[in-house]
């Protein structure tokens, strides 16, 4: 009797022993890819620099969620994009349910899918048909928007990622996905002007709370927001110096899963900035002003006491507290005391 | 207000098969329902269903109560949480003005009464528990505020961490009082308020003032007039919420009716159970709101200088705040000492520092996210892509449908609508 409680003992501690490794190791995990197609944030990416070619970005795009699927068979990958037409934020994959329809209705395939697995069929066939459509389906707009040259476009990208951490966070509550990995990828070409600082921050926090990881592959200029997004929420930021081989920095610093990000050297980015900008002068304070109603920062003390952005009169004891210049006191004063 | 005890019932009763976060929702409402019986006074608010009052009532399980309709499913009940869940919700909305650079100080009843076991496992454990959890929300939430714990023990007040901003300095702290000390003695409102006074006094002017009581006797062992007390709390604005283990107390009642300063909701709350509890001290991690009173008799606002450090270089270094070898952290701007965790107060000259991201993340309690309407008719839900069920609602603004799933965490953890976000139509505009 003895013998086979003991037995039965050492086996089951030795299996959990082997089955907390198998669930560090294999969990299966959810990569959202957001990819960014602010139009004149493109326009002026492919001006500055015309190695960057929307095929190549899609291309490398594919290859990266493809080997994210080959590598655990219960991974999923999701795909929405930032568009900036009619249409806003759209989730291509997996579809969105109304549009189902529409999609299957096209019979001539965009892919050459002689010997493909089935499921990169699947997502590759889905993605580029729902781009080429964009592209197809809304030229004028698009016409319209590029050749302005004093229009400005609001970006969706705090959109796409607020939707795709509301996926997450539901997918994260079903009982057969329950302990699913998750992880964000922004593919970013927009710089800080068409992201809405508010709701920027709120995700950002939503993500950190949630523990999901945003990664940021930006193209183009840099950008102090996403910058810091990545920093607070554990993710790696990347400029991409070489676009022509943006499948490199994806399949290398970008395809690492966040478990395994300790022990790994990564792209570090030890220069974010963290500073503010006065949102009167726009200038970048280090030391500055911050009204306690609206906690907006000030690099200078208004000349009417009152805060620029809430009207909110300050107190006048305090201001002059605050004005007040260090006194120096002459030197025969000092000796007087003594 | 005259609620029906039937109702109340069948609601908790709904808990047993609901999902934890639901089931916390309704036991909240019919907390408030019980809680605001009892303010009003009046007799008749506290009648039961069955004309009796609600403690002549016979107690009834809630699993005795759960009914399954005719279909056998659990639909009008879940409805009905869903319900009980958007009027929980509908007051938050209005932007109002908060106090958001707090400074709190904590004040933990630590005396015998605190080993009675009717909170599991006993009530000092879960308080402390509690305490843990709410300073690590508090910071999450107010990140330059600043908090000091004070326990009641064996007549006295003891200082249990001082005023500070650092999240783990007070919980290491909190871990040893419980592991150190056991809960002794009687307890002293009025030294703990008395200390409390002293430890706000040398805070920062601008914050607010706040104290924070969790007590769970029905006496007071004070070595003076706990009045003369109460009105040099008055005198000095300090606001006082006290959360009550046992029952209410009348002091306690005119401390928190006295300190109120005008507003209408009272701060004074006795717990009906574990969770109740939790909530009630979970709720003090949101700002107050700026009362009328205290708004019209204060001669303006206050400016608050703060400094925006950047990252140390990442060699080995000693940190001014705990004078320990620190790679990385960050330097102060105006004094260029090296702090390891924002944010802090500047151990060298006192200037406050953050990041400007923590700044940003009291954002949402300036700029809640409105209520979204009901929409009975359902539809795809735009956050998860799913069909949404019972309980959908949809932005005012956006017209976008969401399950309630998402609708909740929209409003809990992200504050910001992700249909209203992802619509560009008419956001193209001339350049400014």
């Amino acid at each position: 009797m003895d013998a086979i409680s003991d037995r039965a003992f050492g086996e089951s501690s030795a299996s959990t022993a082997a089955n907390i490794h198998r669930v560090v190791d294999e969990t299966p995990s959810l990569l959202t890819v957001i990819l960014d197609l602010h139009p004149l944030a493109w326009k002026s990416c492919r001006e500055t620099n015309d190695k960057i070619d929307f095929r190549n970005v899609t291309a490398s795009m594919l290859v990266m969620m493809n080997s994210h699927l080959a590598l655990n068979s219960g991974n999923r990958v999701s795909l929405y994009i930032a568009n900036s037409f009619s249409q806003g934020v759209k989730r291509v994959y997996p579809e969105e349910t109304s549009l189902k329809d529409t999609i299957l209705e096209k019979d001539g395939s965009l892919l050459k899918s002689v010997g493909i697995y089935g499921q990169f069929k699947v997502l590759d066939e889905n993605i580029l048909d729902t781009l080429d459509k964009l592209f197809h389906n809304e030229p004028e707009r698009l016409r319209d928007i590029i050749n302005k040259d004093d229009v400005f476009v609001k970006g969706t990208i705090t959109g796409a990622i607020s939707r795709a951490l509301s996926a997450i966070n539901k997918l994260q509550k079903h009982e057969e996905t329950l302990n699913m990995k998750a992880r964000v990828l922004v593919i970013s070409v927009s710089g800080d002007n068409t992201i809405p600082y508010v709701s920027m921050m709120n995700t950002i926090f939503a993500a950190q709370k949630m523990k999901i990881s945003i990664d940021v592959c930006k193209l183009g200029e840099k950008s102090i927001f996403l910058q810091q997004t990545a920093d607070a929420t554990n993710g790696v930021y990347m400029d991409i110096k070489y676009p022509n081989g943006l499948i490199q920095y994806l399949s290398n610093a970008f395809f690492i899963e966040p478990l395994l990000r300790p022990m790994i050297v990564l792209p570090s980015n030890t220069s974010v900035d963290f500073r503010a900008s006065c949102f009167v002068t726009n200038k970048v304070v280090d030391i500055g002003y911050v009204c306690s109603v609206c906690l907006c920062i000030l690099s200078v003390i208004p000349g009417d006491e009152r805060c620029p952005t809430c009207h909110s009169p300050f107190e006048h004891s305090l201001v002059t507290k605050l004005k007040r210049k260090p006194k120096v006191l002459p030197l025969d004063v000092k000796r007087m005391k003594k | 207000m005259d609620i029906d005890e039937d109702d109340a019932i069948v609601k908790s009763g709904v808990r047993t098969r609901a999902t934890t976060r639901k089931r916390n929702r309704s036991q909240k409402i019919v907390a408030d329902d019980e809680d605001e019986q009892i303010e009003t006074g009046k007799p008749s608010a506290l009648k039961g269903a069955g004309g009796g009052y609600a403690w002549e009532d016979e107690y009834r399980r809630s699993w005795d109560i759960v009914q399954e309709d005719a279909s056998g499913s659990l639909e009008g009940i879940v409805s009905d949480l869903v319900d009980a869940r958007k009027r929980r919700r509908a007051g938050a909305t209005v932007p109002v003005q908060r106090g958001i650079i707090r400074t709190v100080v904590l004040i933990l009843d630590y005396s015998g009464v605190m080993r009675e076991k009717d909170v599991r496992p006993t009530r000092g454990v879960a308080m402390i528990e509690h305490a843990v959890e709410f300073v690590g929300e508090f910071f999450d939430q107010n990140p330059v505020s600043q908090v000091a714990i004070v326990a009641m023990r064996n007549g006295i007040a003891h200082i249990v961490s001082e005023l500070g901003g650092s999240p783990h300095e007070h919980i290491t702290a909190l871990r040893q009082l419980r592991t150190r000390f056991d809960p002794e003695g009687e307890p002293s409102l009025q030294n703990a308020l008395n200390m409390a006074r002293g430890v706000l006094a040398g805070g920062n002017e601008t914050a607010t003032r706040e104290v924070v009581i969790i007590f769970g006797a029905l006496f007071s062992a004070d070595p003076g007039n706990i009045h003369k007390t109460i009105s040099a709390l008055v005198k000095e604005r300090i606001t006082v919420r006290v959360i009550g283990l046992t029952a209410r107390v009348a002091v306690c009642e005119e401390l928190c009716s006295k300190t109120s300063f005008g507003d209408v909701k009272s701060t004074y709350h006795v717990a009906l159970d574990e969770n109740h509890f939790k909530e009630l001290v979970m709720e003090c991690v949101t700002p107050l709101a700026v009362t009328k009173r205290a708004a019209e008799s204060a001669s303006g606002f206050s400016l608050v200088k703060m400094g925006f450090p950047s990252r140390a270089s990442a060699e080995v270094g000693l940190c001014a705040c705990h004078s320990q070898a620190i790679a990385g952290g960050y330097v102060c701007p105006q004094c260029g000492s090296k702090v390891c965790t924002l944010p802090t107060v500047c151990p060298c000259c006192s200037l406050t520092l953050v990041l400007s991201t923590h700044l940003a993340r009291s954002y949402h309690h300036l700029f809640p996210l409105q209520t979204f309407d009901d929409c009975p008719e359902g539809g795809i839900c735009l956050g998860c892509g799913e069909e949404s069920g019972a309980g959908a609602a949809r932005c005012p603004q956006c017209k976008e449908i969401f399950c309630v799933d998402c609708d909740v965490f929209l409003h809990e953890t992200l504050h910001t609508c992700a249909g209203c976000e992802s619509k560009t139509k008419d956001t193209i505009t001339k350049k400014s």
